[in-house]
């Protein structure tokens, strides 16, 4: 059987970087997955996050990412087009995932690894909780996470109606 | 004279709001420096209003790498504040927690973030893995990689990268520099490690997962104890965590203080001219209980690199100031924002230029981490680690003094990992005989209705990149105010009015940049220091890519 995970990552303490999290959370609180599969609050996981990607069959990443969008945008993204012309960089620069998909390439097996980005808004404020922007666009996160886990022949069941407002509050 | 600015921005491979400016004459020497942390992080701020037993799972989201240092520092300050006494399991479950931190961590901040400094990728490819195999020799009678055969995997497995077009997480660097001087071979067996030093942390961190519940973020520490107490009992789950420290063990004195050997050797000029040396100012907190007599970690500050003189630590002496950062007297904000160019406004003496606040012990810029443990407890005659240090000394031909540099650092911190993977058995066999004399305690009860509803605390914890310190107030049972001293900010602390400059600062005046465009000279002094200003937001960074086409629509 198929291994699969779900993670967010971010930092809950910086509004919109937290959607990963809010996002894991909400999922675990509300669905329901046959065959199941684990859901992670990966937090800022660094480098732990490679022992994910190379015993898992699919990882799925809920997460910021930066591009020139509107705030709210959510992109689906397969690893390998993160890692599409990251050749030779000069300076150091802080990416963690992608810097962790770039050493999976030093292995032979690694999961299948899509990323569910969202363009945040305000990543800089301290508060735990999300701008309007990301607000609205949640429900789009939530039901393209799961239509993605049922690309992987999961069956996905709602079992709760706990609202976004209460899983924060839940996180707070 | 004539001297030009250079800044480097970021500076961590991984975590990083850290940013460097240095000033260099026209022979490339540092003359001055400035070092900025550029991120805001008003933790303290989100703390306020809330109930104080919730202080330590709010306080390990500060930072997915140091999450049970705050989790501990947190909880420790409510312990404090309300006077409750953690039983003695307890405390030693914690201590484990934290040990199998300060071994994943150095292991981590040497290979995956630093040693790239040190070892050039492109060279190992010119390597003869049947001279490197005996080149290892030369660091240990037993390499944790002993055959050609596993230096030719290695080999080949880079050739087939860099044949497709990829380094991987070998791409950044300054491939080249004339300053990487490792030979082919040296490079090949550093980097073989760094290979292995992934497999190394994937282990280690379900050593922290044992009694940690979970990581990142573990949650089985709460005020007055632990909850992880079934894991405690559990034979098989104190054996897990064994075999794992005894594999991690192997890997650290086979593999990680032989190549601190290695490039002490290499790099003995540097060592010797005192490259990366601070003000020589040391502070440590000290702790880790290991028998009734002992600590592992020993407790004092150190003046002027006077390793004999260890004063007394008084906390009274600790102070933060704000002259230079951007707060005002009252701790509230005040940007001052950057000079047109982008870079820092520093050219008066009172013009701000960081968010890093300022401690200061006695008035003095202090450093802290490994270093400042091993000559701390070097100087109090702890019996226990003089033995490794002066194991390490003899065998690279070094002296006391030599520490106090960037590979000195990187000495230091190697040393205590192979230290702390020789007692970390001590402190297994202290929870057993605690728990066969039916001492099973975990959790000191308590009211929380009848604590204080007024009332203060503090923290003072060896974590491993140094002192951490959490204060607490504690109003009407709320928390009234909070503030944290992390090891990055007094070594990374900015100047004063009083013109001192921090550790960082110190360190980088006096080295010489060889290339201006390419300063990493600059970067081997900091990550020395194993910066870390996370606390931080990570974005994953897809600037530059087409990826419109994976645009979700509205559904």
């Amino acid at each position: 059987m198929a291994k699969n995970i779900i993670i967010g990552i971010g930092n809950l303490l910086f509004k919109d970087d937290g959607i990963g999290i809010i996002a894991t959370h909400y999922l675990r609180e509300n669905f329901e997955y046959e065959p199941s599969l684990e859901l992670l609050d990966g937090g800022t996981l660094g480098l732990n996050l490679i022992e994910y990607f190379l015993n898992y069959d699919n990882v799925f990443i809920i997460d910021t990412i930066s591009i020139d969008d509107e705030a709210g945008s959510i992109y689906k993204i397969p690893s390998n087009e993160l890692l599409a012309g990251s050749g030779y960089k000069n300076t150091a620069h802080e990416v963690e995932v992608v810097q962790m998909l770039e050493t999976c390439e030093l292995y032979d097996k690694q999961a299948n690894i899509t990323i569910f980005g969202v363009v945040p808004e305000d990543i800089s404020t301290t508060y735990v909780g999300l701008s309007d922007s990301i607000y609205v666009e949640f429900k789009t996160l939530i039901q393209t996470v799961n239509q993605g886990v049922e690309e992987l022949g999961v069956k996905v069941r709602q079992k709760g109606h706990i609202s976004l407002e209460n899983i924060i509050g839940s996180l707070i | 004279m004539k001297t030009k600015k250079i800044v480097i921005d970021p500076i961590t491979r991984i975590e990083g709001h850290l940013r460097a400016e240095v000033e260099v004459d026209e022979a490339g020497v540092v003359q001055e420096a400035y070092v900025s942390g550029q991120l805001f992080r008003g933790i303290e701020t989100i703390l306020k209003n809330r109930d104080p037993r919730d202080a330590g799972l709010m306080a390990g989201r500060i930072c997915g790498v140091c999450t049970n240092s705050h989790f501990r520092g947190a909880i420790t300050s409510v312990e404090d504040a309300y006077s409750l006494e953690v039983p003695k399991n307890a405390e030693i479950i914690r201590d484990l927690i934290s040990m199998a931190l300060f071994i994943q961590d150095h292991v981590v901040h040497f290979y995956h973030l630093h040693s790239l400094d040190f070892v050039d990728v492109t060279i190992a490819l010119e390597s003869n893995p049947t001279l490197a195999a005996k080149e290892s020799l030369k660091y240990h009678e037993k390499p944790f990689i002993s055959s050609h055969s596993d230096y030719e995997a290695v080999l080949s497995k880079l050739q087939k990268f860099v044949k497709a077009g990829k380094l991987g997480p070998f791409s950044n660097g300054y491939w080249g520099h004339n300053s990487y001087r490792l030979t082919p071979e040296q490079n090949l067996i550093v980097i073989s490690h760094y290979l292995e030093a992934l497999k190394f942390q994937m282990e280690i961190s379900k050593a922290v997962a044992i009694f940690g519940a979970k990581t990142p973020h573990p949650q089985t520490l709460v005020v007055g104890g632990i909850t992880s107490i079934n894991d405690m009992l559990n034979p098989a789950r104190l054996n897990d965590y064994l075999f794992i420290i005894k594999e991690a063990k192997e890997f650290v004195n086979r593999a990680y203080l032989p190549d601190m050997k290695l490039i002490s050797k290499v790099y003995r000029d540097e060592i010797k001219s005192g490259v990366g040396r601070a003000n020589g100012n040391f502070l440590s907190v000290g702790g880790y209980e290991f028998d009734e007599k002992q600590k592992l970690f020993g407790r004092g500050v150190i003046y002027n690199h006077d390793f004999e003189d260890i004063k007394e630590f008084d906390e009274s002496k600790i102070s933060e100031e704000i002259d230079r950062t951007w707060y005002n007297e009252s701790g509230a904000v005040n940007y001052t924002d950057l000079n047109k160019d982008g870079t820092l406004k520093t050219a008066k003496n009172s013009d701000k230029y960081s968010w890093i606040k300022a401690p200061r012990y006695a008035g003095n810029t202090m450093e802290t981490g490994p270093l400042a443990r091993l000559l701390v407890s070097y100087g109090s005659q702890n019996s226990l680690m003089k033995p490794f240090v002066d194991e390490f000394l003899k065998d690279t031909d070094l002296e006391l003094i030599d520490l106090s540099s960037s590979i000195g650092r990187n000495a230091a911190r190697a040393i205590e990992t192979s230290y702390i993977c020789e007692y970390i058995f001590k402190l297994v066999s202290n929870l057993i005989q605690n728990i066969k004399y039916y001492d099973m305690d975990t959790w000191s009860k308590y009211v929380f209705e009848e604590l204080p509803r007024d009332t203060k605390g503090r923290a003072f914890l060896e974590v491993p990149r140094g002192v951490l310190s959490h204060f607490i107030n504690i109003k009407e049972a709320k928390i009234d105010n909070y503030s944290v001293i992390a090891p990055t900010t007094w070594n990374a602390s900015p100047k004063n009015l009083d013109g001192k400059r921090g550790a960082y600062e110190e360190a980088l005046v006096g080295i010489k940049i060889d290339d201006t465009s390419k300063p990493l000279e600059v970067l081997r002094v900091l990550h020395s220091f194993d910066p870390c200003l996370a606390c931080a937001v990570h974005v994953i960074d897809a600037n530059g890519k087409e990826l419109s086409s994976y645009k979700i629509k509205t559904l």
